[in-house]
């Protein structure tokens, strides 16, 4: 997130006294492991101060782990209430805030602020703000010749005004890349935005498509494996410190322990440019791009995964005994199911082995 | 995850996606395309291997008569209630919301054509999610005929 936001009010009609409740000011995954653990997960590294206050008004503050950046969380009693703040003796502990209205069972307007101040961006840890895309960028803006009626309404329907879904999807996208969800998922995930793509394949722009795919291509890693997902921003920082690596700053920590996602981008990115009319001819231009994040071009990149691909699925192609199949890699997480349970304590998930009308992921010579 | 499968075209029977050989059919049509090297074209002689014989290590074999043990015995694991076997909707497509029950002997519909599981009085076949490490498969049925979905 970057920039200020808009303050954001919300109408409160409660009791005299706000029960208690826990603030914790930091990064989507800071929020996502202290909502996921039932308030359980926290570290100090991310404790916020308390800056200025008064009956009206409390700042609290807090800076990024790596120095470059401060947010600012701030309330403000617009009317109908008032805090009363008091700061703990211990500085570990967070200050209690109570807020207060003004007249019992009266409605009072309580407003919250949240912004970021790039204080300290150095050539080494520049502010690169994310481009997104519009609706109109995001999605085709008319339909392909020979199309189906059907198609021209859904898009009719998509670029429309108040078509507050395509407002609401474009929240995720970005020239660069795709994020998969929110809140909680504000970041890269090969999985989830390769099996979007499929899905949005009739009605996506090739600016979508072409981010999610160079996003997906940039992430490969040396022996051709797709990134399950990116962390970035302050929690960077944090899993840097775990990984006793504190000199890599904030530098994006790189995720590739799922098996399954290895195996989506190929399906989807032939279907995209062999198969839908705003991909095609376009395949060439793309893969020879050269990657941002990593050397060599998209192609080269695209063929490691091919290798990959290739390297595992050799030994059961030339000698199909099932010691040949191929496992999750990790003891508990590799494919969509995403836990142990999910595969019912197997290793060996039936969706990335075995094919029953696989409509889905076919391929156009297939159909 | 799942949710998006629910948005799919409603065009196949099974909702499984089998990805490894899609990802080699998908190397081959690339290959042929010229997008990739054309020396990448026996990923579709891999691709038939994997689509028939991955799946045969998958395969439970379950007859009528264990299946209805089963469900039984995971309503009452479960605590859940014996009508959900019996009746309209239910698995055994009875329109008789009374029929059967924990001591009764009535029939309970499991020779039903549609039925996925149980069907006929013999044997029947699903695919397991997943084979543990010693390859002995977790037997769950993972997959779905969107038919019962309309019932």
């Amino acid at each position: 997130m970057s920039q200020t936001d808009p303050p954001s009010s919300l109408m409160l009609s409660c009791p005299p006294v706000l029960a208690d409740a826990d603030i914790v000011v930091g990064s989507v995954r800071t929020l996502r492991d202290y909502v996921e653990s039932g308030g359980n997960v926290t570290n100090s590294i991310f404790n916020y101060t308390l800056g200025n206050y008064n009956d009206s008004s409390v700042q609290l503050v807090r800076k990024w782990i790596n120095g470059t950046t401060v947010q600012y969380l701030s309330f403000d009693a617009v009317s109908g209430g008032s805090f009363n703040v008091t700061p703990s003796t211990n500085v570990t502990l967070p200050p209690n805030i109570a807020f207060s209205l003004s007249t019992p069972d009266t409605n009072a307007t309580l407003r919250f602020t949240t912004s970021y101040n790039f204080t300290g961006t150095t050539p080494e840890t520049p502010y690169q703000p994310l481009q997104g895309l519009d609706r109109a960028s995001l999605f085709l803006t008319s339909a392909p010749d020979n199309s189906t009626a059907i198609l021209g309404n859904v898009l009719s329907a998509i670029q429309g005004p108040g078509s507050a879904i395509a407002d609401q999807t474009s929240f995720l996208a970005y020239t660069d890349r795709f994020f998969a969800g929110g809140w909680r998922f504000l970041t890269y995930f090969g999985r989830d935005t390769l099996l979007a793509l499929r899905l949005l394949l009739p009605v996506i722009s090739p600016t979508s498509a072409e981010a999610i795919l160079g996003a997906v291509l940039e992430r490969v890693n040396e022996t051709g494996t797709i990134c399950h997902e990116e962390t970035v921003g302050d929690y960077a920082s944090f899993v840097n410190i775990q990984n006793n690596q504190s000199e890599l700053g904030n530098t994006p920590v790189y995720n590739y322990v799922m098996l399954d996602t290895d195996f989506l981008l190929l399906p989807v990115l032939a279907d995209y440019f062999l198969t839908t009319p705003q991909g095609a001819n376009r395949s060439m231009d793309f893969l020879a791009q050269n990657s941002t994040l990593k050397n060599g071009t998209f192609s080269q990149l695209l063929i490691e995964n091919v290798n990959h691909v290739l390297n595992l699925s050799r030994a059961f192609a030339e000698d199909p005994v099932r010691e040949n199949l191929v496992p999750i890699r990790d003891p508990t997480v590799g494919n969509w199911r995403d836990s142990s349970s999910g595969l019912g304590y197997g290793i060996y998930p039936f969706d990335v082995e075995s094919e029953c009308a696989c409509f889905f992921f076919s391929c156009p010579l297939k159909r | 995850m799942c949710l998006l499968l629910l948005l799919m075209p409603v065009e196949a029977l099974t909702m499984s996606a089998a990805l490894i050989p899609a990802a080699l059919r998908a190397i081959a049509t690339l290959s042929a395309a010229n997008i990739l090297p054309s020396n990448y074209s026996n990923a579709t002689q891999y691709a038939e291997v994997w689509e028939t014989q991955a799946s045969t290590f998958f395969q439970v074999d379950i007859s009528s008569t264990n299946a209805q043990a089963r469900l039984n015995n995971y309503i009452q694991q479960s605590n859940l209630s014996s009508a959900l076997l019996y009746g309209a909707g239910s698995l055994n497509g009875s329109s008789n919301s009374s029929a059967g029950g924990m001591s009764g002997n009535m029939s309970l519909g499991w020779d039903d054509s549609t039925q996925l599981i149980g069907g006929g009085p013999d044997v029947s076949t699903f695919y397991a999610l997943s084979l543990k490490a010693d390859f002995s498969p977790v037997e769950v049925s993972r997959q779905w005929k969107l038919e019962h979905a309309d019932e």
